[in-house]
């Protein structure tokens, strides 16, 4: 990061309010406010530009039960409904390396179970990866190699809004390839042809989400040279699949990808898998990979560290001293509205809108300064953004690259890692 | 803190101590000559009839990593049935192939271990690894950066760029990865797989650059004798597992040119084609060649029978083996320009013709290389076997009557087709001491490390002798982890934090211009995120780093 005092830019600032982790952002800081000046989307802008309330404001302070207190009670309280507790869930997540590592060792000490917020999301690529595997590739691998993309879903542009721009419009190649002549293929209810540059080279396949994966296995049979006993597939004429699996046999490097968190329907990991599986079988004769996109919230980032710390990405539990992994069982929301947890400790550090839901189970929540619950926790400490209020580290979406975070402004907030730790010195 | 080892038996090679009954000194972090006699000793351990060892070193372990989240990830099963179970550790884990981080620092130091080096580190998942690695305790640890599928040096060498550039882009990468070695996989071979090649002989050319594996690895350990790096170029030569590979093997030596060069596991690349099973054992002819040539040294990457995952950055061949999954699931991965990743999980089957060869032709290996200084114990955990069965391989290496029991029980062609049964040696405690302590220290460039002299740090392991060398090495009475006590009775003690070991070889830094520009172009990130600070080591990923010198040398 390079910084300049004088007017309070910093350059090649990286940001984490998506998966793809862009880190060529001028941030201008004045009085505290962020505002990205160069290479911002969307939601990047939203996440770095959210005001800082007040120091005063009643959502700037530690809380119990709706009531101003000192950190120190706050912290104290905490720690006592933890010990107090047999069987917390800690839940959202939402953090940053060093919060991701603080999180489990807290919860390995007393015994919790674990589950990100984007965890539904999550487990429909991982339960096709423990189920089958899959081939998959990297953002610069798809900038300079990429000729045919296939995107099956609603599209990408609206999660990951720089995709296109930096990885698909990108002017040259490592390998002098035009990069005009790139063609892409959009499976489901995609608008993302607004977004490409050339769009004489965008075919359209409409149909609904719950198609999807009927669509995959169709291309995957057809790959494998075998005859379907149908004229139409989801309403495509085979002819037509049957022409992308050609042009598919005939990419130089082709790319399938997918959101899961769009794929918000039952057994949704099957569609993953039928893309997984038609992805492998173009491996046979050419080449071909999957670039599952996505993310939020550190839910790549804590994924990385849980599984390396752990075993598990998500829904596990270290209550027996062992980690112990059920992506049924472990699900926070169920666990929730069951009641079979009784306490939440609830972590959201970069979004002020991912709140604990709504239960009568009694929480902890540690959230992005200005969060405002519909009922309030029995305890709320206000953290620092990591990125932003704090330096840090997260995982990109290919959870290949660890983006360094920068501390923008002097918030005088705790990071999460810092609240655990000294959670932890008081249980 | 001055700490007394009274009277064990030490084995110190480095030090040309042969089992001699002696005292050891430790204040705080070092070991000490003998204090004057007005100096209290704060803690004094007996150590009459035990056997004092500098702690071990294992020179090529996968502990840190993408490609090792990936298995796990992929491998849910091996968690579930492998549980880890011992109330001294403070933290818990699960797996032995893919241990969690915690899991693995204990576990290694179980054994006496106190150092690891990670040998396949993607320049742009180099905090990953070192993130994983810090969050292995008790070890020091190290990482050698992967070059040699990268589209900038590949695109330098199809250029004709001149060997000082090369020099200078070696460095950079060292520096900007923290890392203490170069290694490269498949020479060329992971960035052809991207063109659709699915195999690339040492003398063919790459798709696109048109360079060929052999200039790959002659530059690159061109590159790493000038600029003085104590670690050789680290090398997974072409042809990873395919039978008739040895003479490939033989060529990549010859590459080197008489400069060294590191061979690793290299029962992997030792294989003919003779017999029925068109697959036999090359291992006299490599052992012969690692005797003849003394800048070649070589890890063996022993096999164990029984379940286990290969992960290796060469997508060429992990794919190509990928119906040999068991269980049948796995993952390749191009990565960023730069590498790949393949993951297959794999069962080697005693009963098996090409495994059990595969395990004779690692301990022939180990048994008909005379210098033990050129060999080095691996399994190159997880490929051949979790690092969790070394003491087992120790005894298969220092026992013969149990070896020749072991053989008898395999696959009954392999002791006809196999010299093992006709090769007595029994290795010593010394030469194991040199194996896995003095050895691997010694190619890295580590001078204050696999040794007992005084100045050494205190990574001290120390064993109840035993005639039964697996139950011996498995359970230490004590280790020292920079003169801490770790480990009592093979149970963890206390858990201290390791550090990173790295080089910095002197470099011109005007590569930074042209190496920024090329980031901006085709990278998905800048440069300035790229490279990993000394303070982002110690105090955001967690393990401070320990420079170990390089002295450059002139163009020979």
């Amino acid at each position: 990061m390079d910084t300049n005092t004088a007017d309070k830019l910093h350059h090649n600032i990286a940001c984490s309010f998506c998966g793809l982790c862009c880190d060529d952002l001028t941030v201008q800081v004045e009085n505290s406010q962020l505002r990205i000046t160069d290479n911002g989307c969307d939601l990047c802008q939203a996440g770095f530009s959210e005001p800082l309330p007040p120091t005063a404001a009643v959502n700037r302070q530690p809380q119990i039960n709706g009531h101003s207190c000192s950190l120190d009670d706050a912290l104290a309280r905490s720690a006592g409904l933890l010990r107090d507790s047999r069987q917390p869930l800690f839940g959202g997540l939402g953090t940053d390396v060093a919060g991701a590592r603080a999180t489990l060792q807290l919860a390995d000490r007393i015994g919790a179970i674990v589950d990100h917020m984007n965890s539904a999301a999550m487990m429909r690529n991982i339960l096709a990866v423990q189920d089958s595997g899959w081939m998959t590739t990297t953002l610069t691998e798809v900038r300079n190699h990429v000729d045919l993309m296939v995107v099956f879903g609603n599209g990408i542009a609206e999660r990951t809004p720089r995709f296109y721009e930096r990885f698909f419009n990108n002017a040259e190649s490592m390998f002098g390839h035009d990069t005009r002549q790139r063609e892409l293929v959009l499976i489901g209810a995609s608008n993302d042809n607004e977004l490409v540059q050339n769009s004489s080279r965008i075919t359209r396949f409409p149909c609904a989400p719950e198609q999807l994966g009927t669509i995959a296995m169709a291309l995957r049979s057809l790959v494998n040279g075998k005859s379907l006993q149908t004229e139409n597939i989801a309403g495509i004429p085979q002819s037509q699949l049957l022409e992308l699996v050609q042009r598919l046999r005939d990419a130089r490097y082709s790319v399938v990808t997918w959101n899961s968190s769009e794929l918000d329907f039952p057994h949704a990991e099957l569609t993953v898998q039928a893309c997984c599986e038609l992805v492998k079988d173009i491996n046979i004769e050419s080449r071909c990979s999957a670039l599952p996109l996505g993310g939020s919230n550190g839910d790549h980032t804590f994924a990385q560290v849980a599984t390396w710390q752990t075993g598990y990405a998500s829904r596990f539990s270290l209550a027996s001293r062992k980690p112990h992994f059920d992506p049924l069982l472990f699900d926070g929301e169920r666990l929730l509205s069951e009641q079979e947890a009784d306490l939440l400790l609830w972590i959201s550090a970069f979004d002020t809108r991912r709140k604990p839901p709504l239960s009568a189970v009694p929480a902890i929540v540690l959230g992005r300064a200005g969060m405002q619950c519909e009922t309030s926790p029995e305890v709320f400490i206000p953290v620092a953004t990591p990125g932003i209020d704090h330096s840090g580290h997260i995982f990109r979406c290919d959870s290949i690259a660890v983006l360094p975070l920068q501390s923008l402004r002097a918030s005088g907030l705790l990071s999460v890692a810092a609240i655990l730790q000294a959670i932890t010195e008081h249980l | 803190m001055l700490i007394k080892l009274t009277a064990g038996t030490v084995y110190d090679p480095a030090n040309g101590v042969d089992g001699e009954v002696r005292d050891i000194y430790i204040r705080d972090n070092h070991i000490v000559g003998t204090p004057s006699a007005d100096e209290k000793i704060d803690t004094e351990y007996d150590l009459r009839g035990k056997v004092v060892m500098a702690g071990a070193i294992d020179l090529h372990t996968h502990i840190g990593g993408g490609k090792v989240n990936i298995a796990r990830t992929l491998l849910p099963e091996f968690c579930r049935s492998e549980p880890g179970e011992n109330d001294t550790r403070p933290r818990s884990g699960c797996s032995r192939a893919t241990p969690s981080t915690l899991l693995a620092g204990y576990r290694y130091a179980e054994m006496g271990y106190t150092s690891a080096f990670e040998p396949a580190v993607l320049p742009v998942n180099a905090r990953q690894a070192h993130m994983e690695m810090a969050d292995t305790p008790i070890l020091d640890t190290g990482g050698y950066a992967m070059l040699g599928n990268d589209d900038f040096l590949l695109r330098m060498l199809s250029t004709g760029a001149e060997q000082q550039l090369i020099n200078d882009y070696v460095a950079w990468i060292l520096h900007a990865t923290q890392c203490v070695g170069i290694k490269v996989v498949n020479p060329g071979g992971i960035s052809a797989f991207k063109f659709n090649q699915r195999k690339l002989d040492l003398d063919e050319t790459t798709p696109y650059y048109n360079v060929t594996p052999r200039s790959i690895v002659s530059r690159l350990s061109q590159a790493l004798y000038e600029l003085g790096i104590p670690h050789p170029l680290h090398v997974h030569a072409s042809n990873l597992g395919v039978p008739g590979n040895f003479r490939t093997t033989l060529d990549t030596m010859e590459a080197a040119a008489g400069l060294p060069l590191h061979l690793t596991h290299i029962q992997f690349h030792s294989y003919g084609t003779e017999g029925d099973h068109r697959f036999s054992s090359a291992a006299a002819e490599i052992a012969e060649a690692i005797n003849a040539n003394h800048n070649i040294s070589a890890d063996v990457g022993q096999i164990m029978f029984g379940q286990t995952v290969t992960l290796s950055a060469d997508t060429m061949h992990q794919h190509a083996n990928h119906q040999h999954a068991h269980p049948n699931k796995w993952v390749c991965t191009d990565i960023e320009c730069e590498g790949g990743c393949g993951v297959v999980p794999f069962r080697y089957r005693d009963k098996n013709f090409v495994n059990a060869m595969q395990w004779a032709i690692g301990l022939e290996i180990f048994l008909m290389v005379d210098d033990p200084w050129r060999v080095f114990l691996t399994t190159d955990h997880p490929n051949g076997a979790p690092f969790t069965s070394y003491p087992h391989l120790m005894r298969l290496l220092m026992d013969r009557s149990f070896r020749e029991e072991m053989l008898l029980q395999i696959h009954p062609e392999v002791a006809a087709h196999s010299r093992l049964a006709g090769l007595t040696r029994e290795y010593t405690l010394y030469e194991m001491a040199i194996m896995t302590r003095a050895g691997p220290a010694r190619i890295l460039g580590l001078k204050d490390r696999g040794h007992l002299a005084t100045g050494a740090v205190a990574d001290i392991a120390v064993y109840n002798v035993d005639k039964n060398r697996q139950r011996m090495f498995e359970c230490p009475a004590y280790v020292f982890k920079s003169g801490e006590l770790v480990v009592r009775d093979g149970d963890i003690w206390n858990v201290v934090r390791g550090n990173t070991h790295v080089v910095r070889p002197e470099f011109d830094s005007g590569i930074e211009k042209s190496l920024s520009d090329y980031f901006d172009r085709y990278h998905s990130i800048r440069i300035q995120n790229f490279r990993i600070s000394d303070d982002e080591m110690a105090n955001h990923i967690g393990s401070p780093v320990m420079v170990t010198d390089c002295i450059a040398r002139s163009n020979r």
